[in-house]
């Protein structure tokens, strides 16, 4: 049974148009900034939420069909969500809780409760089967809350930010455990986040959803190696350059060309996207001589620590983002305000085509040309 | 300073004045006169009944105000609200318009039904419930607009139909609301005289309440008017108590 979904949402000045579908028992990750329209396309599948145009099947059931003026009410959808806090009903126990999602199915008081008390366990959250939500740590209260909606027995399962509310130390802990219950569950899963490490441990399939629109759609190495927006570069810690590419030199949007291996970037005509890693980013006072193809005077913009390895931001034609280490940053003096040549090898620079900004231009510009990570 | 003093002295004195001449060792002789027995009995039978008839129909009525799409909503709840601010005496002028026996709606429940609300104990409560439900209904709709609507959506995934959800998640959201409510109603309730006086008159037994006993008394028996005031005061003293946090727990 898997889960289809295209809807297209209104609703003052936020416009959502999504595609999506997911297999039988795949996690598929919905990544993306606030305000991108990660929840109400949740509400939308969840039927919470009301569709300009589109539709909802899982399996062979039609939930939302616009056209046909289809729409399940969300008590009869089988789609079960777990919600961003875990909206525990504060007036009800945790065993309570769960026996709410049982009797809601026709199951009488005693046995909702028997049963509720096995989904706890389960859960392993059965020793607070008699606290208040309020009473609740916060990873305990985001077991019950699956417990509640796994209780209600789903054919698909819908996570918001599951471990958003959980402190760090609680999170890795839980985050394998939700994991293990993902994995158990047959039906079609998506999980809303936006941690991208948190992407990948739980789900096989990413998708990036940034101003209503679907922007990455795959494997979760493809989507670090070669993103396709500012907000995934930034996400992975890439600078990520869009232009156009003519006899052999990438043109960026904004000013700037840059040059990558031959072999890379001979085969590409058109607009294109390319990668560096911050990394391979060399900094010197004066201007190189040798190897390096790529060599542009750039301005110091701000710096910042980032682990072991100091973060230079740099502005240009086209701006980068710098990974040195304090060494290179002492010798070099490098201090904002400061006027250096950066050096990327052609080796370094990834160029690869890009899918979305076809000849037809349908899909929206980014205005931003390039993206390394913000301070 | 001395103008807050003034101020809390003018609200304090008469209270002051009335239990320094209260009959406290013949209280209980004087509560057991028919008169007062009449009173109490009729006060707490309508006074009840208006806060139940407006829990009925209160409730849903701020549902429509709190969640509807209503065109006009604000006039509806300037209408609603009306009976706040408007004289009591008016209010009740007004229900004898709509409702006597040659009223509006009255002729018809008259005719079809047989049906006459003036001066009968069924006409107290209709204008007690006309004077307190405001006050339930204010109180309830900031109750539903208070609760998170996301607890509903939650229920409605978890299977739950519309009335499963209002009845075990909507319900208990408001529940200290509607408590609150409920309590200012019928204190409102209890306490009603204007309305009450022109709507269904002063008949003893029949539509003679408390405060309208109290009145009549004060000119031939001032014991038992002293009497009957103490009871009010009690009860208003008991309101006071039973909102406190509500009303005080912010301020302190």
């Amino acid at each position: 049974m898997s889960l289809d979904v295209e809807v297209a949402v209104r609703r003052d000045g936020f416009g959502l148009d999504a595609a999506l579908v997911v297999a039988e028992g795949e996690t598929v990750a919905l990544l993306g900034p606030n305000g991108a329209g990660k929840t109400t396309l949740l509400g939308a599948v969840a039927g919470l939420v009301d569709l300009e145009a589109g539709s909802v099947v899982l399996g062979a059931k039609v939930l939302t069909d616009t056209a046909a003026g289809v729409a399940v009410a969300p008590e009869r959808r089988s789609i079960g969500y777990v919600f961003q806090d875990g909206l525990l009903f504060p007036h009800l126990s945790a065993l309570d809780n769960v026996a709410f999602a049982l009797r809601c199915r026709g199951v009488r008081r005693a046995e909702a409760r028997r049963r509720a008390r096995g989904w706890l366990e389960q859960l392993g959250v059965g020793h607070r089967a008699g606290a208040r939500p309020g009473a609740l740590s916060g990873g305990e209260a985001q077991h019950v809350a699956l417990a509640r909606t796994l209780a209600a027995e789903p054919a698909a399962l819908l996570l918001d930010e599951p471990l958003a509310a959980l402190d760090v130390a609680a999170r890795d802990r839980t985050r394998a455990e939700l994991g293990r219950h993902l994995t158990g569950f047959a039906g079609p899963r998506v999980v809303v986040t936006h941690d991208p490490v948190e992407a990948m441990l739980l789900a096989q399939r990413l998708v990036v959803l940034e101003d209503g629109r679907v922007t990455h759609d795959g494997a979760a190495g493809e989507l670090t190696r070669r993103p396709r927006s500012a907000y995934v570069a930034r996400l992975v810690g890439l600078n990520l350059y869009r232009g156009s590419v003519r006899s052999g030199r990438l043109r960026v949007d904004g000013g700037g060309e840059l040059v990558a291996a031959v072999g890379a970037i001979g085969s590409i005509a058109g607009p294109a996207l390319a990668t560096i890693r911050p990394q391979a980013v060399a900094l010197h006072r004066d201007r190189p001589d040798g190897t390096p193809r790529n060599v542009w005077p750039v301005t110091v913009a701000g710096l910042h620590v980032h682990g072991d390895r100091v973060r230079v931001q740099l502005a240009g034609a086209p701006d980068v983002v710098a990974e040195i280490t304090p060494d290179a940053l002492a010798a070099l003096r490098v201090a904002p305000g400061l006027d250096v040549w950066a050096a990327v090898k052609a080796t370094d620079v990834d160029v690869y085509p890009d899918l979305a900004a076809s000849p037809s231009g349908s899909a929206p510009e980014r205005p931003r040309s390039c993206a390394g990570r913000s301070p | 300073m001395a103008v807050a003093l003034v101020a809390l002295a003018l609200v304090a004195l008469p209270l002051v004045g009335l239990l320094q001449r209260a009959p406290w060792t013949a209280l209980p002789g004087l509560l057991g006169r028919p008169v007062v027995v009449d009173a109490l009995r009729l006060s707490l039978g309508t006074s009840l009944a208006a806060t139940g008839l407006s829990v009925v129909l209160g409730v849903p009525l701020a549902w429509v105000l709190a969640r509807a799409e209503l065109p006009g909503r604000r006039l509806v709840r300037a209408v609603v609200v009306l009976p706040m601010v408007l004289p009591p005496v008016v209010g009740g002028a007004a229900l004898l318009f709509a409702l006597g026996r040659r009223g509006l709606v009255g002729q018809w429940l008259d005719q079809h039904f047989g049906i006459l609300l003036p001066f009968s104990p069924a006409g107290v409560v209709v204008a007690q419930t006309f004077v307190a439900m405001p006050f339930l209904v204010v109180s309830v709709e900031a109750g539903f607009r208070a609760v998170d609507a996301r607890f509903e959506h939650a229920a409605a995934t978890l299977g739950a139909s519309p009335w499963t959800v209002f009845r075990r998640v909507t319900l208990p959201g408001i529940a200290p609301s509607l408590a609150a409510g409920a309590v200012l109603c019928w204190a409102r309730a209890l306490g009603e005289f204007g309305a009450t006086i022109t709507f269904a008159g002063n008949l003893g037994g029949r539509t003679r309440t408390l405060p309208l006993a109290t009145y009549q008394a004060l000119q031939s028996d001032r014991g038992a008017a002293l009497a009957l005031s103490l009871v009010l005061v009690g009860v208003s003293l008991a309101v006071l108590l039973a909102l406190r946090d509500r009303w005080f727990g912010a301020a302190g």
